[in-house]
């Protein structure tokens, strides 16, 4: 009888679902993406030739493309872009500790959960961003205070999801550790930490990203030095070229950002994986 | 020679009270009222006296709403009863218990463990020698036909599959009683037959009693040696039928008169204990 119920599993995964795929959907995704970027850039290009607007309104590709290269072999650049870098990694990190604790905290003691959770809530709604020249004002130029308004901004997502995440326990689990008379530490470590962490993952890459954007908004309303403020800088000489250099090394950094939280993600929760994968 | 009787007999009288050996599990009496959030009371069980002796197979059927799972959650030590007295190897029970294995409707096993770590899990919380419980573990997966799958993920694995694993992980601790809630109500008719079979063996190898929840009345004979039924909500033991089918069962036995006259006897009591009108 063990080895009746074997081929119905071998059956399952179906031999014919190979083939029937149109020669559309072969292409790889980076083929389609990076000739879709071609055409647009040239789009652009043809544009300005045709238009011929003011360098100061906006540059052509071929301008941007030697900003880029002058800009890429110029320290500078590199100065910037790690001090908004180290702003957006601490702040990260100050975010992620205080909403993790601050998420523990509250789902695990009720009156933690009465006394703060109301006030986040009603902090949460203010927008973070309004208040960054409060923040200058108190914090000054330097980097401390684009690390409180990008760790403001990243802490929301994380806190929530944590708090979410502690509490999305399955019953039936806790059942079974109940049954077994698990000690609350039992169940902390093998059940409801493991269940949080597909959710503090989720919030960790917008964070991430808010975390980014935070950092950028502080240098914009004042700062010495960044990427936000090189922005500023490039803006008020009129230097159109050097705003696009500040916007997509910026994106760049974001994108390296988001995508080191995500691969970590991977690693980490990656059962969750698995249940995509079952849904499709 | 009559005073000797009568001096004697008080003795014996006193010594079978004390010494009265009890059953595995013995319910007497077995109340349960559920206070809602409204005040509302609702009586979940009425009145359920049995016994269930060691190495025994019963089944427990009834309608939905019959408190099978009421009871089966008091039984493990998790819910508490508002009268009557439940023991468990003569003592009675006042909560989860380690000698006691469950296993639910679904697998509920834990999606970021291995099969192996899913069943190795009663064994960490309960804290057995780990080379100890790595060797019981092996060689359950091995019973239930899941010894090529160790190092699988749940979500690897088939519905029948995980609910092998799920088996596996309720008897790693060695329990004396094992618990089933409609185990394999999930399951497509063949595979919940070829796991019916496959119960049948691990009951015959392991030597445990069990207790199974199942809305099925064939399935109900087919597995036990006696079929308990319970009526609908305050539910009481409507029947307590005898299973006098020869040992081992096969699958043709189903179509068998004795089979039938059985099924019948379980049928009308069940139908007696549903309320008028809600006959079907």
């Amino acid at each position: 009888m063990v080895s009746s119920s074997q081929p119905l599993v071998v059956l399952e995964v179906g031999e014919d679902d190979a083939p029937k795929i149109k020669f559309s959907e072969r292409i790889p995704d980076w083929v389609l993406l990076s000739a879709t970027f071609l055409v647009l850039l040239g789009l652009w290009q043809l544009a300005i030739n045709i238009f011929n607007p003011p360098p100061y309104i906006i540059p052509s590709p071929t301008a941007l493309g030697l900003a880029l290269w002058s800009a890429a072999t110029d320290y500078n650049l590199y100065v910037n872009v790690g001090v908004t870098a180290e702003e957006v990694a601490i702040a990260f990190v100050v975010a992620a500790v205080l909403a993790c604790s601050m998420g523990l905290l509250v789902t695990e003691n009720r009156v933690c959960e009465r006394i703060i959770l109301p006030y986040v809530i009603a902090i949460q709604s203010v927008p973070k961003v309004a208040i960054a020249p409060l923040i200058i004002i108190w914090f000054g130029f330097g980097i401390t205070s684009k690390i409180v308004i990008a760790s403001m901004l990243a802490f929301f997502p994380i806190f929530v999801n944590v708090v979410t995440g502690f509490k999305a326990i399955d019953q039936r689990q806790l059942m079974l550790m109940r049954s077994l008379c698990a000690s609350r530490w039992q169940i902390f470590f093998k059940l409801r930490l493991m269940t949080a962490f597909p959710y503090l993952f989720a919030g960790l890459q917008i964070a991430a990203v808010l975390a980014s954007l935070g950092a950028i908004v502080g240098e914009f309303v004042g700062a010495k030095q960044g990427i936000g403020s090189m922005i500023i800088r490039s803006q008020t000489e009129m230097d159109v070229a050097n705003v696009f250099v500040g916007v997509v090394a910026l994106s760049i950094m974001v994108s390296i950002l988001h995508a080191s939280v995500k691969a970590v993600s991977k690693k980490v929760v990656f059962w969750t994986e698995f249940e995509d994968k079952s849904e499709a | 020679m009559l005073s000797q009787d009568v001096a004697g007999a008080p003795v014996n009288g006193a010594e079978g009270a004390g010494v009265k050996p009890y059953n595995l599990v013995s319910v007497r009496g077995l109340r349960k009222v559920y206070n809602t959030r409204s005040g509302e009371k609702i009586e979940a069980i009425r009145e359920i006296s049995m016994e269930v002796k060691e190495g025994e197979f019963v089944s427990l059927v009834g309608p939905s709403g019959a408190g099978k799972t009421t009871l089966l959650n008091i039984l493990l030590g998790l819910l508490p009863y508002t009268s009557g007295e439940v023991r468990y190897k003569g003592e009675l029970l006042r909560g989860p218990r380690r000698d006691v294995g469950i296993v639910f409707q679904e697998p509920v096993l834990f999606p970021w463990r291995t099969v192996l770590q899913n069943v190795l899990l009663p064994a960490e919380v309960i804290g057995i020698d780990k080379k100890v419980a790595l060797e019981r573990a092996k060689s359950l997966l091995e019973m239930v036909g899941l010894k090529d799958f160790l190092n699988k993920y749940p979500a690897e694995m088939s519905g029948g599959m995980q609910q092998r694993a799920a088996i596996a992980r309720a008897l790693v601790h060695d329990p004396t009683l094992l618990l089933m809630d409609e185990p394999f109500g999930a399951l497509d008719a063949l595979t919940r037959e070829t796991m019916n079979l496959e119960l049948l063996r691990i009951w015959k190898q392991t030597g445990k009693t069990i207790m199974l929840v199942t809305h099925s009345i064939p399935e109900s004979i087919f597995l036990a040696d006696r079929v308990i039924v319970l009526g609908v909500r305050p539910s009481r033991i409507a029947a307590d039928v005898e299973i006098d089918l020869p040992r081992p069962r096969s699958l043709d036995m189903i179509s068998t008169d004795r089979f039938g006259e059985l099924n019948k006897v379980v049928r009308k009591s069940l139908e007696v204990s549903l309320p008028a009108g809600e006959e079907h």
